[in-house]
């Protein structure tokens, strides 16, 4: 018993550091809008988190206050485990960052940039020459490296500001919505630069209102809503929920709640959510017979039916059930 | 200990002065602006210079009068040069969202408003001095090397200061208003036709005006006819005078650059 706090304590010391963590975060602008209402979370050094929701859920006001450039309301954040108030210039030398989607400076080249940024980060000369010339090496501009920003597109502008997040090698990288706004080649290939800075180790923490994005890069979700945590989970558990067996159902006019708790009461249906307008996800349990027999019972109550389609939950259901669910709050 | 961690935040904070008066050179001498005020600054003289020459309109009898008539356009040029390198300034970096990578970077936002501060300070000062510079060259083509006024070293140094006032309305106006095309306008309005409509009226109310800035940009001419009255009439200006105007535009211009400081370092984003 002893034994095993004592390693607990061990473990709590060693290997269990919070690179993130806010406390009861929230965020009111000052035309009123409530962006984050008591945001809680703790993201561990190494992880790989996605920040998931829809637009304004809150994902950037969450990045700008982890970055300094506004204020919480109330609230706390901590960086690598120590408060954010007063110290943000230690902190912020251990992060990364691109929020929304910055400006550059047309009259500049990507070295010119990238050689302010370094220095601001105390690096010294020979080290800044060798990172900027790896990091465009693996974002793919180092034959533009003496090119003007202004001549370039935006997906070459985005490749640049994932350059520049990574150029001082920090120990937490912050990517805010790092696809939006690119055409399907430039997403392609913003995501595979980030699955390999995924593979080096370093905490990364991402915004996208794309579960399918996230899930190709990350190990953790957190979903939030309206500014608030709605759900937090691992990739394990998502998996294991991309196995379920579901039934998506379609009327053709609105269901009252007593016909849709009838549904819900045929045998094998485990639970009725609904998903859009006159759709209604059905999670069963059983065979293709009992697949016929929940067909059959439901054509029985004479519900206005025009669509039944068995199939197994992907990540868009997943990802509409939690925010269908969340409707009402 | 104190006094040991007071000056390692010291050295960090002269290092992100340094590193910020470097970027924001580079910005300015990769940016048109910097070209287009000393290329006027150039110009113009240049232009007062050439005209008469070959049209044969001829030249006024004396170097003084002849500086004085172009002078008249001092005050032009100082105002378009700090609308020029500093209208735009703080605002530029919001509204190009270029804030987003400037203002997460670990140094203080101070030396960052700072090092803009004094970039378009040295920068403007330099184009004045071309404007200076041309114009001696012209008087020493004209009437002889001998015949540039000495007074022209204290003119110059005074509408420095002068200029050094204007830019810090340009700067203050740059972190106030969202849009760069408001601030730079009003730059130009404000110090050429506000403030000087604003002193007129307090005048005619007879409440006192000597507090505006705006009353002194004269000086930068008139003082070529003091103290001896040398060139054309002399319109006197007392020491008193002299140095109660240098007390009211430097103040002005350390009190619109404080103001704009406030503003930025509260400002989010
Ligand atoms: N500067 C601001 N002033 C006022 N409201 C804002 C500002 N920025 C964001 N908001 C509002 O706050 C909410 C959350 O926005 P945001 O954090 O940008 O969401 P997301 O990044 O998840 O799309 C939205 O309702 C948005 O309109
Ligand atoms: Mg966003």
């Amino acid at each position: 018993m002893f034994q095993k706090n004592v390693l607990r304590d061990y473990e709590l010391a060693l290997f269990v550091s919070y690179v993130i963590e806010t406390v009861e975060l929230s965020k009111t602008y000052s035309g009123g809008v409530q962006a984050l209402k008591g945001l809680n979370m703790k993201i561990k050094a190494g992880e790989s988190v996605g920040f998931l929701g829809p637009n304004g859920a809150g994902k950037t006001t969450t990045i700008q206050i982890l970055l300094n450039l506004i204020h919480p309301t109330s609230g706390e954040v901590y960086l690598f485990e120590e408060p954010m108030k007063g110290r943000a210039r230690e902190l912020l030398s251990r992060v990364g960052a691109l929020v929304g989607e910055p400006g550059y400076y047309n009259n500049l080249t990507p070295n010119d940039l990238l050689e302010y940024i370094c220095q601001s980060y105390r690096m010294d000369k020979r080290t800044t020459t060798l990172r900027i010339k790896e990091v465009l090496e693996e974002v793919r501009l180092s034959d533009v490296r003496f090119k003007k920003i202004g001549t370039f597109s935006t997906g070459m502008k985005r490749r640049l500001g994932i350059a520049q997040v990574l150029v001082h090698d920090p120990e937490l990288i912050i990517l805010d919505e790092p696809t939006l706004g690119l055409d399907p080649k430039g997403i392609r290939e913003i995501r595979d630069i980030i699955k390999g800075i995924n593979k080096e180790g370093k905490t990364i923490f991402l915004t996208s209102h794309n579960l399918t994005e996230a899930y190709e890069i990350n190990q953790r979700f957190i979903f939030l809503d309206k500014g608030k945590l709605i759900s937090d989970e691992s990739i394990e558990k998502i998996e294991s929920i991309l196995g379920e067996s579901i039934i998506e159902v379609e009327f053709y006019k609105d269901v009252s709640p007593d016909k849709i708790d009838l549904v819900r009461r045929i045998s094998g249906v485990v639970d009725v959510k609904k998903d859009t307008n006159h759709s209604f996800i059905l999670e069963y349990s059983g065979d293709k017979k009992t697949v016929h027999a929940i067909l059959k019972e439901i054509v029985n109550l004479n519900l206005p039916i025009i669509t039944f389609n068995p199939r197994h939950m992907t990540l868009e259901d997943y990802y509409l059930r939690l925010y269908s669910q969340n409707e009402g709050n | 200990m104190e006094q040991g961690s007071l000056l390692v935040e010291w050295k960090k904070d002269a290092y992100e002065l340094w590193i910020n008066l470097k970027f924001e050179f580079l910005k300015i001498r990769r940016s048109s602006k910097l070209l287009l005020a000393i290329g006027l600054a150039a110009v113009l003289p240049l232009l007062f210079y050439f005209i008469p020459l070959l049209s044969g309109g001829g030249f006024p009898d004396n170097a003084g009068d002849f500086i004085s008539q172009n002078m008249n356009f001092v005050s032009l040029i100082i105002v378009f040069t700090a609308m020029l390198l500093a209208g735009d300034i703080i605002n530029k970096e919001h509204s190009n969202k270029t804030a987003l990578i400037l203002y997460p970077l670990p140094q203080r936002r101070t030396n960052i408003l700072i090092s803009k501060y004094v970039v378009s300070l040295f920068s403007s000062w330099f184009a004045l001095f071309i404007y200076y510079l041309f114009t001696a060259v012209s008087v020493a083509l004209q009437y002889g090397f001998s015949e540039i006024p000495e007074e022209m070293i204290k003119s110059y140094l005074f509408a420095a200061l002068y200029l050094s006032a204007v830019l810090s309305v340009a700067y203050f106006l740059s972190a106030w208003l969202k849009s760069p095309g408001a601030s730079m306008t009003l730059t130009f309005f404000g110090v050429m036709i506000f403030l000087p409509i604003t002193v007129r009226l307090l005048d005619i109310i007879g409440i006192d005006s000597s507090w505006i800035f705006t009353n002194y940009s004269t000086i930068i001419t008139s003082i070529f006819r003091f103290p001896s009255g040398q060139f054309g009439v002399a319109t006197a200006i007392t020491e008193d005078e002299f140095y109660k105007a240098i007390k009211v535009v430097t103040t002005s211009a350390i009190i619109f650059f404080l103001a704009a400081f406030g503003l930025e370092l509260n400002k989010e984003a």
